[in-house]
């Protein structure tokens, strides 16, 4: 038995009292292994390679790598160790080529000046050596979030990295995607590098990876052979308890059309046209799925359809009312409610109590008045309901919500706009970056909405929440519905993969352009 | 004004001379602004730069008794107003505009302390001037020799060199390549290990230079003195020239150009005996033009990215 490469030993990180993000971790990788490290969100996996690459300090504990002590100060001694790391938001800078982001910092020169020849041979030679095709003169914003990824990975074997973090690398990918990917994983394996993939996802540590540590809590709860260990037993590890069982779809009769679009066409900020054609209906107690890559215009739908972008062509019409030239707060009015992408973003006031962030959205409502004024206790009573009901644990209704974990805050969030939701709801990755158990409370919450017999449009990059809780959905690919699909589970992943990718198409009859 | 006079005004090298002359210290400040810009920092310092860098040369030029000295005082206190606005913004985080306000304020009331304090009155300051040059044989050429070659201050020049420099900076050097990566995407660049602070700050210290050089053009070259008040907004012109540029060094220079360009024709338009609108109206034409230049660039900016108005654009 060899050496462990890298050995992290009693790691501790705390973000401030109470909120641990690391409690006494160990965690060693063997030279040559493919090494999952799983666990819910919120587990401390991110936090715990952040260190390791220098990008945080631990309060304690040491990395040692090829059993020689490295304090990892800052990125820059991670590289020179052969650690790198392939962040989860890719660090690319979109207006350079791919040689220039390849090169940049190690940038190779001749008299003195950046050589970009050699800049361009660098991608190339890497680029055949690990069989990952990519252009070293396409600038990085017209590329696909697939040869993103590759460019991250051509960077880190760019500076010879020999141990190789990969933060949730498929979370971007369409399964066909996946499937390339993995086998580009296995060649950096077979060339000799050491790689890391953080990841939740069950089939993929099985079918990739040689070992697993299981993380749940900051704690490291061990580490196993991924061929003696079942994914059942992967996933009572990390949840701490078996999963729940998978939630029934109860059909209940369709109702009138809540929510429609009528040949809906728009650009993008940079003028290209990100929206052609769109056409689609969803009717009370529906959930249709909006499937596709991210960046296919996704963005642009929900903005249309949240009265965030209101230069559009084409129709809107929310409960037969059109949608065209109406502000926020009168769609709000109308009935909409919205679980926004990003939560820090767009989501929730960061120093706003509790309180404030979970009645945000029913404000205008004159039951939380007492006389002229709005009642503290009124909506303080409302609060503690909807924080009982979403599960949000919490340690006072008046601490600002940046306190609450990232679940935590997304419960608000979804609590907020399902409860306050009239007509229709517009769900934007709603359970992303939330953990297993958090993510069960938003979809019971979504299935209930619908019984009640709410239009729901679910937009989401998990391929598996949309199969979860929707029947009928759509596929977007580079701004148009190349397919409209009445009933997702007679569809494998596969070919919904062929959809997205836009390697195929339905022919529109019914999409009526 | 007829039209006579117009045409002729058009037809004399003089007024070419004059645009060449008006333009330079538009050119270095809308480069000092590019510069700034291209690492992420909206610096609207340029102005308090430039004045300081004008009150500077004049002071150094009268104590050495040489313009080039001056010059080089000039180009180092631009470089300082810099440094100051790299240490406000970059190491203790504070934010651009207010930094940039504070520095021009600081820089107007400075100078006329500083003049005041050597002198005994608050507006003029003596330099000595930089000697212009006369290209042999090529100031022969008709027309083009007279406008191009004939009494240059060396500075107009430095300014066309500058924007190929700074050209060249952006496409073959690492430092220019580091500077597009820290102003694109922060977080990108400092994963790689690059110091982005210190980035940000190489290319403020750049950007002060070349504010510097605009300055010193003004006070030594344009003129022959400092008076307060010289500058004149041409910090912020250049700001906009750099802006309707789009980020391109040499269009960002054609339009400093431009705008320089109409900056002769209201001074030239002034010495017309028949011209009868007041000459304080004429004076705000060039920021006019500004103002005009920077709406024009916005409508086709707002054309190209709205549907509405080019609803058959996306129909196709």
């Amino acid at each position: 038995m060899s050496l462990p490469i890298l050995r992290m030993q009693g790691i501790c990180k705390s973000y401030g009292p109470g909120i641990i993000a690391a409690d006494d971790v160990s965690f060693s990788v063997d030279a040559g292994e493919i090494h999952a490290l799983a666990g819910e969100n919120g587990a401390g996996k991110t936090t715990l390679m952040k260190i390791l690459f220098g990008m945080e300090k631990a309060q304690r504990g040491e990395i040692f790598i090829n059993e020689k002590p490295v304090v990892m100060a800052d990125p820059n001694i991670a590289m020179a160790h052969g650690i790198g790391m392939v962040h989860q938001h890719f660090m690319l800078v979109d207006d350079l080529t791919v040689a220039e982001n390849v090169s940049l910092g190690i940038e190779p020169k001749r008299h003195g000046l950046f050589d970009r020849e050699a800049a361009r041979e660098l991608v190339r030679t890497l680029a055949e050596r690990f069989d990952m095709p990519v252009d070293p003169d396409a600038f990085i914003r017209d590329l696909s979030v697939a040869n993103k990824q590759k460019v991250e990975i051509l960077k880190v074997l760019a500076r010879r990295a020999d141990i190789i973090i990969l933060d949730e690398p498929t979370a971007v990918l369409t399964p066909q995607e996946t499937k390339r990917f993995f086998e580009q994983l296995t060649a950096l394996r077979k060339a000799g590098r050491t790689i890391i993939v953080i990841t939740h996802k069950l089939p993929e540590i099985k079918a990739i990876c040689d070992r697993i540590t299981i993380m749940r809590k900051g704690r490291t709860v061990g580490t196993y052979d991924v061929a003696s260990i079942s994914e059942q037993e992967i996933s009572r590890l990390m949840i701490g308890s078996d999963p729940l069982p998978e939630p029934i779809l109860e059909s209940i009769d369709p109702g009138p059309v809540l929510l429609s679009m009528h040949d809906v066409s728009c650009l993008s900020p940079s003028g290209k046209s990100a929206l052609r054609g769109i056409t689609f209906e969803v009717r009370g107690g529906e959930l249709l799925g909006v499937v596709g890559v991210e960046g296919n215009g996704q963005r642009e739908l929900v903005d249309i359809l949240t009265g965030r972008k209101t230069a559009y062509a084409g129709s809107v019409q929310l409960a037969g009312d059109s949608l065209q030239g109406l502000s926020i707060a009168r769609i709000r009015r109308h009935g909409l409610s919205f679980i926004p992408e990003d939560r820090m973003k767009d989501g929730v006031d960061l120093d706003g109590s509790l309180v404030d962030n979970a009645t945000a959205a029913i404000r205008d409502d004159r039951q939380f008045n007492i006389g002229p004024f709005q009642s503290d206790r009124k909506l303080d009573a409302y609060a503690k309901r909807l924080a009982e009901r979403y599960e949000v644990r919490h340690e006072s209704l008046r601490e600002p919500i940046r306190h609450l974990s990232g679940g935590n805050m997304q419960k608000v969030v979804c609590g907020r706009e399902i409860s306050a939701c009239k007509t229709v709801l517009i769900a934007d990755q709603p359970t992303r970056g939330v953990d297993v158990g958090s993510v069960r409370t938003i979809h019971d919450h979504i299935e209930l909405l619908r019984q009640h017999g709410k239009a729901i449009l679910l937009i989401s990059s998990d391929l598996s929440e949309i199969r979860t809780l929707c029947r009928r959905a759509i596929v977007l690919h580079q701004g148009e519905i190349v397919a409209h699909i009445d009933d997702l589970a007679a569809y494998t992943e596969e070919e919904l993969g062929l959809y997205m990718l836009g390697l195929k198409r339905q022919r529109t009859t019914e999409a009526g352009s | 004004m007829t039209m006579r006079e117009f045409l002729q005004l058009f037809a004399t090298p003089e007024f070419y001379a004059m645009i060449l002359q008006l333009a330079t210290p538009l050119v270095f400040a809308a480069l000092a602004a590019l510069v700034s810009n291209k690492a992420g920092v909206l610096n609207i310092g340029i102005e308090g730069a430039m004045v300081s860098a004008a009150l500077a040369a004049a002071l150094f030029s009268t104590l050495t008794g040489s313009a080039m000295l001056g010059v080089l005082a000039g180009v180092f206190a631009g470089i300082l107003m810099g440094l100051f606005f790299a240490f406000c913004t970059v190491r203790l985080r504070t934010n651009h505009i207010l930094v940039g306000i504070a520095t021009n304020i600081l820089a107007a009331g400075l100078s006329v302390f500083v003049v005041y304090a050597i002198t005994g009155n608050k507006s003029d300051y003596p330099g000595i001037a930089m000697t212009p040059w006369n290209v042999p044989l090529l100031k022969d050429i008709p027309l083009i020799g007279e406008v191009f070659f004939t009494e240059v201050n060396p500075l107009v020049y430095l300014a066309i060199v500058a924007v190929f420099a700074v050209r060249f900076l952006f496409r073959r050097t690492v430092l220019g390549v580091r500077i597009l990566a820290v102003g694109k995407n922060e977080a990108a660049a400092a994963s790689v290990g690059i110091s982005t602070d210190r980035v940000k700050t190489i290319a403020l210290l750049i950007a002060g230079g070349l504010a510097g050089f605009g300055g010193a053009y003004l006070s030594l070259g344009y003129m022959s003195s400092f008076n307060t008040g010289m500058v004149a907004g041409r910090g912020f012109i250049g700001i906009a020239a750099e802006a309707i540029g789009a980020g391109n060094p040499v269009a960002t220079a054609l339009f400093a150009v431009l705008f320089g360009a109409v900056n002769a024709f209201s001074l030239a338009a002034q010495t017309f005996p028949s011209f009868t609108i007041p000459y304080e109206l004429l004076n705000t034409l060039p920021y006019l033009t500004t103002t005009a230049g920077l709406v024009i660039y916005s409508v086709i900016r707002y054309r190209k990215l709205h549907p509405r108005l080019a609803k058959k654009e996306i129909k196709q």
